[in-house]
């Protein structure tokens, strides 16, 4: 059984052309020469624009509210009533100064410096197009790009502004063990993260399992859809020991994966846009502890961010955005249920910051969404559209016809 | 130098194809079905509850042990007893619960890979996909095993109003989608409930309504609007739950008196009953949108992706003409030349891929029990329901009402892949060690047995060359494991 195939093991271990239009290996000994790590002199052409973006999924719709709080506005306190934050001075439920108008919750300290360096904004009243208030078809709305939940497209909007910026370089980086839908799709990724890990199978094992999938490329049969995978999943196992990360706590985890996408991002030939998702906004109970833990949370992977991407943060934006927001008035449980408009939160070194976009509707009853939630002002899709034209170079037309279909393309001004 | 191209041969014969695309795969050890006979056979005399789900304990065993858990922690706080003990009885409670649905999850999937009958266990699955619940909370949990075992398996083989009807009116599909606190608008608890002080405050909630036309039967494009989907949560208003017992129990009060237009047709009255609603699922049964949905939803799980219309249509029609007996529409699929002409362009989804690979090797169940830890709590067993886990086919937890997808673009994603191939080479492993079923093999006949239930008598020349020649007989399984032959069915 056991024969000398030793020329089959070389072509399997070759340096073959991936989709990517360099050998595999090549494309991360690149990376890594281009990280100034030394592994190799290969360099490599421009990818050609310096901008990163990175999507924070907060999922379970984030009460907005109680995270950007406009105190000064006077239904504020009466809606909120037991769940409030204190207007600015020194008691311990008061919120952080932004504008004189809104605050930031507390949790947000480490963060707040950024505000004053323009390095943090805020959009408090945008949406996506759903109106109902289910989390998988709010969250399916959102990272289709379309206006509808099911029977909207089933990649997601972050993947096909992948391909539309294609010219073969792996733009995409998902982190997480599992590919998120506005990330999945045809166009190219890597996913990090420290249990994606393939150096337990030998490298014979792998240079096998090449070939055996390469000659699986008939359109009937996946039309090379395992192939690819492979190629990513490959490709993705390698940084991660080009990052050198190693398992962690579970409450680390979060913070983990900031770390190694900021480092990773931080590559000047590597992936440019990121996307993670942290869970756990859903707070329909006893809401001060939890939402005040994740937000801390949330500051933490920011923070993490933004140490790892070092010089590229001036290139960065980061949009954390959430599905739906909550209720505007507190349920019988000292929480808040399913909302409609939201608060966007805006991070990074390129970014018009130290400014609260949009129009604030106010929380008088009769400016409330269906009487009960905060009224959207703004498309999230716009701000996230937004991101992309000033940044990226994504045309609007491509904007509102492949990548947010529907859309009407408004800007806010947020980056420039 | 340039490199031959594999072959891409899909090679099997009609009995691998029989047991790898209608069952779950070829065994190693248990016999397998062959012919399409035996899958008539395994409709016409299914194995109803394979030994792993037949021994779980019944849902009134359950409600038993939470029940006394309650009683507990009722009298400790009458006897104003330290929280920290009342606190302690409630957790046990919960880890009761969820310990209970790790073991039930595992039974599950035993079931699928012991079952004398795989094409009906696929289709066991198949119906508890399409009529998805999720256990959501502790309440879910607590019938969500109980679901499949009352409200699916004893119907997969009858008519589909009484599969229908038995979902809709169970605990764990009204409990998930909130339909057991719905009210109708002017239905005798809303007119009460002003004199009330209660702060409860129960409203009309059109999940059910919404998903049982969208999802269950009429489908997406089913031609129904918005204002059926209200007045279907209003017909079904009054289904709700009896906590003591967790099961079904119609609240009159609850119901909404008053008739509504669903579809074009009149429902419901004053005369507040059940048989308002079982109107409409007999009529929901016997649509020709819902025969087409259903029709399209086996067509993409046995045949492809995206089924040629003209069967879709054939099978519809079978469904209508027979009144919606499945065994007909069943045995109408297995007629059509599509399926055994189209084997290879479905993937397995994660399910059926650990499911067919322990079979594969002949795994032994008793390795594929959950972990007990030092805490109490059981641990998935990271080769079955703990990689289904990573893998995103988490049993018990869809990510939402239209269960998992059935398509392979889903699950072919670089995790994805990583996961399974991480699995394969974690199974091989295990395989080759002292105590495992491919230990004593002096002369490979397991493993080549194994290799073929992968590969099939009769691989592609090259595919079997990349597998045969890996440097060990554990590199050489997992090969087999991760081939995109054994990726496909």
């Amino acid at each position: 059984m056991v024969q000398n195939i030793h020329t089959y093991c070389c072509e399997a271990q070759s340096h073959r052309p991936n989709d990517f239009g360099v050998s595999r290996r090549g494309f991360i000994q690149g990376l890594v020469a281009s990280a100034g790590m030394g592994l190799s002199d290969i360099s490599f052409a421009n990818v050609g624009t310096d901008a990163r973006f990175i999507l924070i999924v907060l999922r379970g719709g984030m009460d907005g509210l109680n995270t950007v709080v406009p105190f000064a506005d006077s239904y504020y306190a009466k809606s909120r009533k037991s769940l409030a934050y204190d207007r600015p001075n020194d008691t311990d439920r008061s919120v952080l100064d932004l504008d004189g108008y809104f605050g930031l919750h507390p949790a947000l300290r480490p963060l707040h410096g950024l505000y004053a360096k323009g390095e943090m904004a805020f959009v408090p009243a945008t949406a996506t197009p759903y109106r109902n208030r289910s989390h998988f078809d709010g969250q399916d709305m959102f990272e289709n790009g379309s206006n509808m939940a099911l029977g909207g497209p089933e990649d997601g909007w972050l993947n096909r502004t992948l391909r539309i910026l294609g010219d073969g370089r792996v733009y995409g980086l998902s982190m997480g063990k599992t590919t998120p839908y506005v990330m999945r799709g045809t166009g190219a990724f890597l996913s990090l993260n420290p249990e994606l890990d393939l150096h337990g199978l030998t490298p014979d094992v792998m240079g096998r399992l090449q070939r055996l999938y390469a000659g699986d490329t008939h359109p009937l049969y996946g039309d090379g859809d395992l192939a690819r995978a492979l190629s990513q999943a490959m490709d993705s196992s390698d940084l991660l020991h080009v990052l050198g990360a190693s398992k962690r706590r579970r409450q680390d985890r979060m913070k983990q994966l900031a770390e190694m996408a900021g480092k990773t991002l931080a590559m000047p030939d590597g992936p440019r846009i990121a996307s993670m998702s942290i869970g756990g906004w859903d707070t329909h109970a006893d809401q001060d502890g939890l939402l005040a833990d994740n937000i801390s949370g949330l500051a933490e992977v920011i923070r993490a961010l933004k140490e790892n991407l070092g010089k590229a943060w001036r290139h960065t934006t980061v949009a954390c955005v959430s599905e739906f927001g909550r209720t505007v008035h507190i349920n019988g449980t000292d929480g808040t249920d399913h909302g409609t408009a939201g608060c966007a939160i805006l991070v990074g070194g390129a970014l018009n910051g130290q400014k609260i976009y949009g129009k604030w509707p106010g929380l008088h009853p009769d400016a409330l969404y269906e009487g009960r939630d905060v009224m959207p002002t703004s498309d999230v899709r716009s701000l996230l559209g937004e991101i992309l034209y000033v940044r990226f170079g994504i045309s609007i037309y491509d904007l509102e016809t492949k990548i947010f279909p529907s859309l009407s393309y408004m800007p806010l001004g947020v980056v420039s | 130098m340039t490199t031959p191209p594999l072959l891409q041969t899909w090679d099997f014969d009609t009995a691998e194809i029989v047991a790898m695309r209608f069952g779950y795969g070829v065994d190693g050890v248990r016999p397998n079905p062959t012919h399409k006979d035996d899958l008539i056979h395994h409709i016409k005399n299914p194995e109803r509850f394979p030994p792993s789900v037949a021994n779980r304990p019944p849902l009134a065993e359950r409600v038993a042990i939470v029940r006394g858990y309650r009683d507990t922690i009722s009298a400790l706080r009458m006897e104003k007893a330290p929280a920290k003990q009342v606190k302690n009885i409630a957790n046990t409670q919960k880890i009761y619960i969820r310990n209970t649905l790790v073991q039930d999850a595992h039974a599950r999937f035993n079931a699928a890979v012991e079952s004398r009958t795989p094409f009906f266990e696929r289709l066991v699955f198949f119906w508890a996909d399409h009529f998805s619940v999720s256990a959501k909370n502790n309440a879910v949990s607590m019938v969500a095993f109980d679901y499949e075992q009352t409200a699916i398996r004893p119907y997969v083989d009858g008519y589909f109003y009484d599969m229908l009807h038995a979902v809709i009116g169970h605990p764990a599909m009204l409990m998930f989608l909130d339909n057991h606190v719905s009210v109708g608008p002017n239905s005798r608890y809303i007119k009460n409930r002003k004199k009330s002080k209660t702060k409860k405050h129960y409203g009309l909630n059109e999940n059910l309504g919404r998903e049982l036309l969208e999802l269950h039967t009429l489908g997406v494009r089913g031609g129904y609007t918005q204002a059926d989907v209200t007045h279907t949560g209003q017909l079904l208003s009054g289904w709700s739950v009896d906590k003591k017992t967790y099961t079904f129990q119609f609240r009159s009060d609850f119901a909404e008196p008053n008739r509504t237009v669903i579809m074009g047709k009149t429902y419901g009255g004053s005369d507040v009953s059940i048989t308002h609603m079982q109107d409409l699922l007999r009529d929901l049964s016997r649509h020709p949108k819902t025969a087409e949905f259903i029709a399209l939803k086996l067509a993409r799980h046995f045949i492809s992706d995206n089924p040629p219309s003209h069967v879709v249509n054939h099978l519809a029609t079978v469904f209508l003409n027979t009144d919606g007996h499945l065994p007909s529409v069943y045995m109408a699929l297995l007629d059509t030349p599509e399926v055994w002409t189209t084997f290879g362009q479905k993937t397995k989804r994660p399910f059926d891929y650990l499911v067919s690979g322990i079979k594969a090797t002949g795994y032994p169940l008793q390795e594929l029990q959950p972990i007990k830890t030092k805490t109490g709590r059981l641990r998935n067993n990271p080769l079955s329901v703990g990689m289904l886990k990573s893998l995103n086919q988490i049993l018990y937890h869809v990510s939402g009402p239209n269960g998992w997808s059935d398509m392979g673009q889903d699950w072919i994603t670089p995790p994805g892949i990583t996961y399974r191939l991480v699995w394969a080479s974690r199974l091989a492993k295990r395989c080759f060690r002292k105590q495992g079923p491919l230990a004593q093999d002096r002369k490979n006949q397991k493993l080549y047995q194994a290799t073929q239930a992968c590969l099939g008598a009769t691989p592609a020349q090259d595919a079997l060359y990349l597998v045969q020649g890996a440097p060990t007989r554990q590199d050489a399984l997992t090969l087999a494991l991760s081939n995109p032959a054994f990726l496909r069915r």
